[in-house]
C-alpha cells in the first residue's frame, strides 16, 4: 500500500522527464537531419551548377581551322578561337598528343613535323577537351 | 490525465518536427532550388547568345576585290562590300599563307577599304602572285571575287596585267539589273544580271574611258519602272582596275 502511494508521488516527474527526453530526441534527430539535408543539398546544388557551367562552356566553344600550310617537313595548322571561352585543342590527324591552349579570340599556330608527299590529301581534325571538333581538308602542294 | 500528458508530449514533438521540416525547406531546399534555377538561367542565356552568334555567322556575306593601288609598288587595296544586315568586323587578312592582324568594322550594306603594303619579300620567287583571303571575327573566311594579281619584281617592277578590268559590284543583289559597258566605238557588255549574282568582272583589252549604264527595274510586277544610272570611268596602265558600286 505504501509502495503504491510512493509510486503515485513519483508519477509527477515522469511526464516532464519523458517530455524532455522526447524533445531531446526530436531535436537531435531533427538537427542531424537538418545538417545532413543542408550539406547534401548544398553539394547537389554545387554539382548541378558546376555541370551546367561546364555544359555552358561546351556549347560556347567556337573554333575553326583557319589555314593549313606545309613547308619543309612541317605542317602548320592555324586554329582561330572565335568563341567566348578559352579552349585546349589537339590535332587528331596525324595523332598529335600535345594539347595547345587557344585563348578566346586568339589565332594559334600548331606546328607538326611530318613527312608528306606532294598532292597528298590530308584530313585534319582538331578536337577540343570538351569534345568539339573542326575539320579541314588540305592537299599538300 | 494520463492521456492528456501523452497528447501534450506528442504535440510538442509534432510542433518541433514541423519547425525542423520548415527549417530544412527554407535553409536547404529553397536555396538549392534557387542555385539550380540560376544555373539554368545562365545556361539558357548562353544558349541563346551562342544561337544568335551562329545565326549572325550564317548571315555574314561579304564580297571583296583586290585592286592594285599604285602601279609601281606592291600595294593592294581590298575593296570590301558588306552585303548583310549586320556589321562585319574583319580581323585577319591572309596574304600568301601569312596572317596579318587588322581591325576593320564595316556597317551593314556599306563598303570598306583595306590597304595592304609591304607585300614583297625578297626571298619569294619572282614573279609574286597574291593569294588573299579575309577572316571575320565570327569565323567566316572569304575569298576575293577578282583574279589574283601578279607582281613582277625583277622585270619592270609593275603589276602583271594582260587586260584591264572593270568590276561592277551590286550592293543589292535582289534588284533586277541590266548592265551596259561601252566606249564610243564598241559595246563590251550588254546583259541582264541574274538576281543571285553579286558582281561582275568585265575584262577589256584597251585602255580608255568607258561608259557604264546600269538599268534598275523597280516596283511591283506589272508596274515596273526603269531607273538608269550612268558612270564614266577610265582604265589604263596607272589604274588597271576600276570598281563601280551599284
Amino acid at each position: 500500500m505504501k509502495e503504491i502511494e510512493r509510486f503515485n508521488e513519483r508519477r509527477g516527474f515522469s511526464p516532464v522527464v519523458s517530455a524532455v527526453i522526447l524533445s531531446a530526441v526530436v531535436l537531435t534527430i531533427g538537427g542531424v537531419l537538418w545538417a545532413f539535408s543542408q550539406s547534401a543539398m548544398t553539394i547537389s546544388a554545387e554539382d548541378y551548377a558546376k555541370s551546367m557551367i561546364e555544359m555552358t562552356d561546351t556549347i560556347s566553344e567556337r573554333f575553326i581551322i583557319e589555314h593549313v600550310s606545309y613547308d619543309a617537313g612541317i605542317l602548320h595548322i592555324w586554329v582561330y578561337n572565335y568563341g567566348e571561352v578559352d579552349i585546349e585543342v589537339k590535332v587528331t590527324y596525324p595523332e598529335y598528343l600535345i594539347w595547345t591552349e587557344v585563348s578566346s579570340k586568339d589565332l594559334e599556330k600548331i606546328d607538326i613535323i611530318i613527312e608528306l608527299s606532294p598532292n597528298t590529301a590530308v584530313g585534319i581534325n582538331v578536337e577540343s577537351r570538351r569534345e568539339n571538333d573542326a575539320y579541314y581538308r588540305f592537299v599538300v602542294p | 490525465m494520463h492521456t492528456t500528458g501523452s497528447s501534450c508530449r506528442r504535440g510538442t514533438s509534432t510542433l518541433m518536427g514541423t519547425l525542423i521540416f520548415i527549417g530544412i525547406i527554407f535553409s536547404a531546399f529553397i536555396p538549392m532550388m534557387l542555385v539550380m534555377r540560376q544555373a539554368d538561367t545562365i545556361y539558357e542565356k548562353e544558349k541563346f547568345q551562342v544561337g544568335r552568334l551562329d545565326e549572325e555567322k550564317a548571315m555574314e556575306n561579304i564580297y571583296f576585290y583586290l585592286l592594285p593601288t599604285i602601279e609601281d609598288e606592291p600595294i593592294i587595296t581590298l575593296k570590301i562590300s558588306n552585303r548583310c544586315e549586320i556589321a562585319v568586323r574583319i580581323i585577319h587578312v591572309w596574304i600568301n599563307g601569312e596572317p596579318r592582324e587588322v581591325d576593320l568594322l564595316i556597317s551593314p550594306t556599306s563598303n570598306g577599304e583595306l590597304e595592304l603594303g609591304g607585300l614583297i619579300d625578297p626571298v619569294y620567287p619572282d614573279p609574286v602572285s597574291f593569294s588573299i583571303m579575309i577572316v571575320t571575327d565570327k569565323g567566316n573566311i572569304f575569298l576575293p571575287q577578282s583574279g589574283i594579281p601578279t607582281y613582277n619584281l625583277l622585270g619592270d617592277g609593275k603589276w602583271d596585267m594582260d587586260f584591264y578590268t572593270i568590276y561592277i559590284m551590286m550592293l543589292h543583289p535582289q534588284s533586277q539589273l541590266h548592265i551596259l559597258v561601252q566606249t564610243t566605238e564598241k559595246v563590251y557588255f550588254d546583259y541582264p544580271v541574274a538576281n543571285e549574282e553579286q558582281g561582275y568582272a568585265i575584262n577589256v583589252q584597251d585602255p580608255g574611258t568607258y561608259q557604264i549604264i546600269v538599268t534598275k527595274l523597280l516596283g511591283k510586277p506589272g508596274e515596273e519602272e526603269l531607273e538608269d544610272t550612268g558612270f564614266t570611268i577610265s582604265v589604263n596602265e596607272v589604274n588597271p582596275m576600276a570598281l563601280v558600286i551599284v
